[in-house]
């Protein structure tokens, strides 16, 4: 008997539906299946008409992604379960079916300045040390794949200000390049680097599993704190201040132990908003110049208890 | 009446965002003319977005690295059958290429600070190829962000259907379909480029992109331009084989893995042992890729269509990611494949795959084709490679012509003074055209169509080839065409991000370049590098020193036998094949 996987998938063209509908295929189940196996299979044999995206299957366009029971995940890289719910990527518009309009969000992390030199190198190839460039490698390897978007909860938090993992990560693939004249400093700080709580949730999803706290955030906030306490240790004091005018500190460390819980902060209002924000406070990498001066401000911090 | 449709205008236009089309942008852009550049997928795509992005260039730091050993190199992997012409341009441009990358950003791996690391490939005297860390998206991303930078334009995911031409013959832009909106468009140009990469899609087992399926070709065709070398298609010999969605896509090769690999067929056979007894696994890759698809056509290979790579005899380093070279390799393999297929420890199954077109749009130095206004760059051009390619001179390729068609492009767009009006009636056909497939109720889909072309192009346009075969090919060709595309129809009338419909334009696009392939491939009596025919198994010098020419003769295939360009090196020593 052919065991069968049972998917139920998202619908809709918003030039001739009134509302998104779910349709449920029936795809023989094989050995080693990809979802994009059963997309491709519901293409060629019982529905031509379903809309979805893909064209490298090496997990390098970042165009194939979409939700896989709930979880983002890219259709050339998620193994095919049994029961399947296949949705677009959320906070997108939907050009049809699974495929969505990504042109926002790439805007945005493109608008990243490439290498930006003070004048053209005299001397080619330019010394450049070897640890430089591994540094580097880990940021430029992400794709624009949006998975981490999808479940980090900073970028759920703010919307108006969108704070994008993928835009810091660009920003984080020059910031340590000496060569570079561009204010990396300021620039991950206009885009919010210090909304990130450090859940590690995106890193689940990552095709190409950066470490992005660490590699990412981390490294970019040791760069904000090289310039001493500096912007983003008045960033921790004004939000210190904050909390301590509505005197709720202790409901911050509970607040930012899990995804789940911030989850549900996204609705809350301004000032509990506000709060989730204060898990960038533990993540400290190398101990920073004034680093004394803030802990005393904020006491010990979740990890060092 | 006219259609509804929407004129954007430019000087250069650019189809195809690959290595090439985003380099050609950088350097049009540069000279201050308004670029535009179409790309079928989204961005970034193409080979060049999945290349290991190795590149040769000669910067003459070890003994014997100079651009004398790697025009040399290129001539005998070509069997003779490149233009010399390009290869003296490649070899001479190839390093300051590497450095504008550099200077727009790209990180090249080193071995000391202010020294790239160069690697060895089949084929080299020294090691040459310059690397990115083993990826190529990166350069991708850098080069659009340097195009972009430079005021050039891009839209992604809008599929350009056809090329345009005034009453002089000269092209005019493209017609183009927005993907997305299913919008009809048409981009007035002074010059256009081709850039638009590789057609393994052709082939049922690729390694290449979705969007792979020879466009560019087909367009170059219909409006006059010459194509050369079209029979000779490289094929490695390893490829994922399942899960199928992965099929095709690149595994390694049979020395990346180690010393002692040994490849077998069902029996148990190491049957490189019948084909290259002196080099056994170390053949080079048209060698192996011709064996390991002999073994499975005779019926040799596994039950999934495979043969057996083991390197149980290998002494494998545990590390990070496993024997295999490259982390995103290795990290595919193990989702895919499990964690002691990765590791090299379980037996690997793996088919030869179709990666690279060696034929292509015959060009001139200036990158110029053989039609006015109409230029190309990458693997859309030829004849760099003749009858082989070296590794790690095809990203290479893209840099230095996509270099040259951008800056003869922008020239040529400046000279151009007299305005063009929209050719009304044109567009109107090129409309009805592209929407014609939207008529049909009954009948076939395209991806069925799609699935027979590819089909006959494994089974008898292959690997491996022979006169019957190739006849056959050719009339299931036409019989498709002619019986069954009038009867194409689509699931959904929905003209948003309907890749049926794209699918349909696609198939009217690789009838055409199919039925130039297996006709070349026809016309070529002898084997040689790539192309190999069962019935004509030797070089022959005597009868196959000729670059293969197609053009399109009021709707036909014309071909002909032209004379090499042997300006350097002449082939008395073009040896067996090997
Ligand atoms: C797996 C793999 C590994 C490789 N590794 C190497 C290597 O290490 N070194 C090396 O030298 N070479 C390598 N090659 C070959 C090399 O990568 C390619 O030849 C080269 O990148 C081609 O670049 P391109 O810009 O010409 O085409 P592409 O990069 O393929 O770009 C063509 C673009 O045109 C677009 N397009 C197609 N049709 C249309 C249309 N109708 N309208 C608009 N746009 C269209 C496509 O979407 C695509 O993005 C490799 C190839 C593969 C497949
Ligand atoms: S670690 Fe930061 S960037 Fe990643 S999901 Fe959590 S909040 Fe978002
Ligand atoms: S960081 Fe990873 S998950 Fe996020 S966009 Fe980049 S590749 Fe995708
Ligand atoms: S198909 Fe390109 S990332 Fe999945």
């Amino acid at each position: 008997m052919v065991k069968e996987i049972t998917v139920s998938i998202f619908r809709y063209d918003p030039e001739s539906d009134k509302h998104p509908s779910y349709q449920t295929y029936s795809v023989p189940s094989k050995e080693r299946m990809l979802v994009g196996d059963v997309l491709e299979y519901i293409h060629e044999n019982l529905d031509g008409s379903l809309a979805y995206r893909w064209e490298c299957r090496m997990r390098l366009c970042g165009g194939c992604t979409i939700l896989i029971n709930g979880k983002p995940g890219l259709i050339c890289r998620e193994q095919a379960e049994p029961s399947m719910t296949l949705e677009p990527l959320p906070f997108l518009p939907i050009v049809r079916d699974l495929v969505v309009d990504r042109k926002s969000l790439l805007d945005k992390i493109y608008s990243v300045p490439p290498l930006t030199r003070q004048k053209s190198p005299v001397r080619l190839p330019e010394p450049i040390a070897h640890e430089v460039i591994l540094g580097l490698r880990v940021p430029r390897q992400c794709v624009q794949c949006l998975a981490c978007v999808a479940v980090c909860p900073a970028t759920e938090v703010l919307t108006a200000d969108l704070f994008l993992p993928p835009k810091l990560i660009q920003i984080a693939g020059f910031a340590i390049d000496d060569r570079d004249t561009v204010d990396r400093v300021q620039e991950s700080e206009e885009s919010n680097l210090f909304d990130c709580a450090c859940c590690h949730a995106c890193e689940e999803v990552c095709p190409h599993e950066i470490n992005i706290s660490e590699k990412v955030i981390t490294a970019l906030r040791n760069k904000t704190y090289e310039h001493g306490i500096g912007r983003g240790g008045r960033y921790i004091k004004a939000f210190y201040d904050t909390l301590q005018a509505k005197g709720k500190v202790n409901a911050s460390g509970i607040l930012l132990r899990s995804q789940g819980y911030l989850r549900a902060i996204m609705k809350a209002p301004q000032g509990i908003r506000l709060i989730a924000r204060g898990k960038f406070v533990s993540p400290f990498g190398k101990p920073i110049p004034d680093i004394e001066d803030i802990r005393t401000i904020i006491g010990p911090t979740e990890q060092e208890k | 009446m006219r259609r509804d449709y929407t004129t954007i205008a430019t000087d250069v236009l650019i189809i195809g965002a690959g290595a090439a089309g985003l380099r050609a942008a950088v350097e049009a852009g540069r000279k201050g003319v308004k670029v535009i550049i179409l790309n079928k997928a989204s961005f970034p795509s193409g080979s060049s977005n999945i290349s290991g992005g190795n590149m040769q260039a000669s910067f003459g730091w070890v003994a014997g690295d100079t651009k004398e050993n790697h025009f040399r190199d290129t001539v005998l992997s070509s069997k003779y059958l490149c233009d010399q012409s390009l290869v003296e341009i490649l070899v001479e441009e190839a390093a300051q290429r590497i450095f504008d990358l550099e200077e727009f950003g790209v990180l090249f791996s080193r071995t000391t600070p202010d020294r790239y690391a160069q690697t060895m490939g089949g084929g080299f005297t020294v090691p040459r190829s310059v690397m990115v860390g083993g990826r190529c998206d990166d350069v991708l991303r850098v080069l659009y962000k340097t195009a972009t930078g430079y005021g050039a334009r891009m839209y992604e995911q809008v599929m350009a259907t056809d090329l345009l031409r005034n009453q002089d013959g000269a092209v005019i832009g493209a017609t183009a379909i927005d993907i997305v909106t299913g919008n009809f468009m048409f981009f007035k140009a002074r010059s256009t480029i081709l850039a638009n990469g590789p057609c393994g899609r052709l082939f049922k087992i690729t390694a290449n992109t979705r969007s792979a399926t020879g466009d560019g070709f087909a367009m170059a065709y219909r409006c006059g331009a010459k194509l050369v070398n079209m029979e000779f298609m490289l094929f490695l010999p390893l490829g994922f084989i399942y899960p199928e969605f992965m099929k095709g896509v690149v595994l390694g090769e049979l020395s990346s893995f180690g010393e002692n690999t040994k490849a077998l067929n069902v029996l148990g056979e190491r049957f490189m042992q019948k084909y290259a007894p002196e080099t056994m696994e170390k053949s080079t890759r048209d060698i192996s890729s011709r064996a390991s698809y002999l073994e499975i056509m005779e019926g040799r290979g596994t039950p999934s269509g495979g043969i057996i790579i083991d390197n149980s005899m290998n002494n494998l380093k545990e590390s990070e990611n496993g024997p295999v070279r490259n982390v995103s390799y290795y990290r595919i393999i193990r989702d895919c494949l499990g964690g002691d297929t990765a590791n090299m420890k379980d037996l690997l199954e793996a088919t030869p795959t179709a990666l690279y077109c060696l034929g292509g749009i015959k060009i001139n130095k200036r990158c110029e084709t053989s039609v006015p206004g109409l230029y190309a760059a990458g693997e859309a051009e030829a004849n760099l490679h003749g009858a082989n390619r070296l590794a790690g001179n095809s990203v290479i390729e893209t840099q230095v012509f996509g270099t040259r068609a951008g800056y003869y492009a922008a020239d040529y767009a400046a000279g151009v003074t007299t305005p063009t009006p929209d050719p009304v009636e044109l567009i109107n056909h090129e409309y009805e055209q592209s929407r014609s497939a939207f008529d049909g109720r009954s009948g076939f889909k395209p991806i069925q169509l799609k699935k027979e072309i590819q089909d006959i192009m494994w089974n008898k346009v292959g690997i491996v080839r022979n006169g019957e075969g190739l006849i056959a090919a050719i009339r299931e060709l036409e019989g498709i065409r002619q019986d069954k595309m009038p009867a194409l129809y689509l699931s959904s009338a929905s003209k948003r991000y309907n890749y049926e419909w794209v699918e349909a334009m696609e198939v009217d696009n690789m009838i055409t370049v199919t039925e130039i392939m297996s006709r070349c491939a026809l016309m070529r009596q002898e084997s040689r590098g790539a192309h190999y025919r069962s019935d004509f198994s030797e070089t022959d010098n005597a009868n196959g020193l000729y670059e293969s020419m197609t053009l399109n003769q009021n709707g036909t295939v014309q071909l002909s036998k032209e004379p090499l360009n042997t300006s350097k090196m002449i082939p008395e020593d073009a040896g067996p094949d090997g």
